[in-house]
């Protein structure tokens, strides 16, 4: 899987996402940009912004901040499964990036925010048990000919 | 858009839809390539009596669906009543197997068909020295005749003995299982499937204690597998002796894949559960001679036991077991079955086909 093609992905998975935080991303030179990025650069991009509304966010816009960083942390978590199972390495390198932020961040959300990353923490630990795991299970090479 | 008949595609192509993208491209022989024709053909032959020498049995007795394709018997009986010492291996995912059979030193499908066609002791599909009559009545049926001829386009003699080996190997490469909970789990993050015990089990089975992935690997959780990629150098890696058998004797780790619904287990059926197999590789096999040094042995707890058989469990594919692609075609087969009964040479019927086995 190339790196061109595995950003392009990344990129539209975070394009798609419900949260009108990431909406700056569609149809902008960012865009373009994020088609550049690597895959962890893109997720973790999109945590910070997530992360950063919540956090500006006065109490008639936390509601809204709030279901935007949730929706960061499922396209985080779309993406890692998308690599995981087409470029097994790169997922590597994508939840050990995750993994950082979450102890990077986790002491900043506040209120239901903590919860979310909690439970995103949570995830992370699960599934890299299980990749871990599996690494004989013979998924290793991205492109099957 | 016209598409011949028996129009051959890349394996990646033929594939492209019966895959799941976390599986790889399998390797298609160069002297069987693959067809949708080829393919259907296999199937109605896997199921069809009149392959077999006196018209009682097919593949499908012996390689149930439901039973993702092995038979549940401890002992496969042949189509003149005779045990076999080996129990019927699943077929499912044998496309990526790189050997066949449990400890037949045979490569291919096609090479591996011969054994129960041709076998005398015991007697299997009975073919040998009734290959004339076999293929008489495939060539006298009006539905096979255009069967054949769509499979193999070009062939002025289409029905012959090597051609029905290939249609068969062609079905039996589309034969795919792909869609366990644990897959769904794995590659889809969907945990619905998976109980807290199945992953518990599921750490277990892929931990350094057991080991159990150490021989139950790659894409079908068993012994070495083959795709479009390279082959184990040593063909002797594929086999191990796990100490079933009260003498030395070297097998193929079979997959694990719908191991739920294919007991009795091992090589001659001969344990019963999957939690009395577990029992057997934690004792380290049940004899004290030599044996494969992947059978050391290990601590387990009747705890771990009951959550690694719950992750042995989701490792069956529901949709797998009755999917129409790979089901029983032909009208009436059990119909026909028993009016072949009275052509069976043994007198005595076996106990499993009297139901008191």
């Amino acid at each position: 899987m190339s790196r061109r093609l595995t950003g392009a992905v990344i990129a539209l998975i975070f394009a798609g996402s419900s949260g009108s935080a990431l909406l700056a991303i569609r149809n902008t030179p960012q865009a373009a940009d994020a088609v550049k990025k690597s895959p962890e650069a893109a997720v973790i991009e999109a945590l910070n912004t997530g992360l950063k509304r919540l956090e500006k966010a006065n109490q008639s816009e936390y509601e809204a901040a709030l279901k935007d960083f949730g929706a960061a942390v499922n396209a985080a978590k779309q993406s890692y499964m998308y690599l995981f199972v087409h470029d097994r390495s790169a997922s590597h390198v994508l939840m050990k990036a995750m993994k950082s932020w979450v102890a990077a961040h986790r002491a900043q959300p506040r209120g239901a925010g903590a919860s979310t990353v909690d439970v995103f923490d949570a995830w992370l630990r699960e599934r890299d048990t299980l990749a871990m795991s599996v690494g004989n299970l013979g998924h290793n090479s991205p492109d099957w000919k | 858009m016209t598409v011949a008949l028996g129009a051959q595609s890349a394996p990646s192509e033929f594939f492209a839809d019966r895959l799941p993208r976390w599986f790889p491209v399998p390797k298609i022989p160069a002297d069987n390539p693959i067809t949708e024709e080829k393919v259907e053909l296999g199937r109605h032959l896997f199921y069809e009596p009149m392959l077999s020498g006196n018209s009682t049995i097919s593949c499908a007795t012996c390689h149930k669906q439901s039973l993702a394709f092995t038979d549940g018997l401890a002992q496969s009986i042949g189509s003149t009543g005779g045990q076999h010492p080996r129990s019927s291996m699943s077929l499912a995912n044998v496309v990526y197997n790189a050997s066949y059979g449990w400890s037949d030193r045979t490569w291919s499908l096609e090479s591996q068909m011969m054994v129960p066609m041709h076998n005398e002791h015991p007697v299997e599909m009975g073919l040998k020295g009734n290959e004339d009559e076999v293929i008489g009545r495939f060539r006298a049926d009006a539905d096979y005749v255009a069967r054949f001829r769509a499979a193999f386009p070009g062939d002025p003699n289409p029905i012959t003995l090597p051609n029905i080996v290939k249609a068969i190997a062609s079905f039996e490469r589309t034969i795919v299982s792909a869609d366990s909970a644990f897959d769904r789990y794995l590659y889809k993050d969907d945990d619905s499937g998976m109980s807290p015990a199945a992953k518990r089990g599921a750490a277990l089975f892929f931990s350094d204690r057991l080991k159990c992935s150490e021989c139950h690997g790659s894409v079908n959780l068993s012994g070495p597998t083959t795709f479009a990629g390279t082959m184990p150098s040593d063909p002797e890696a594929f086999f191990h002796d796990t100490g079933v058998s009260a003498q030395p004797a070297k097998f193929r780790a079979p997959t694990l894949r719908n191991i739920a619904v294919t007991a009795p287990y091992m090589h001659d059926g001969s344990i019963a559960t999957l939690k009395d197999v577990v029992a057997h590789y934690a004792a380290g096999g049940r004899s004290q001679r030599p044996k494969s040094d992947r059978v050391r042995g290990f601590a387990i707890s009747p705890a771990e036991i009951d959550d690694l058989v719950a992750f042995l469990h989701t490792l069956t594919d529901e949709k797998f077991l009755s999917n129409p692609a790979f089901s029983n075609p032909l009208s009436n087969p059990d119909l026909r079955r028993e009016e072949n009964r009275e052509k069976r040479t043994n007198s005595e019927l076996p106990a499993w086909l009297t139901g008191s086995h």
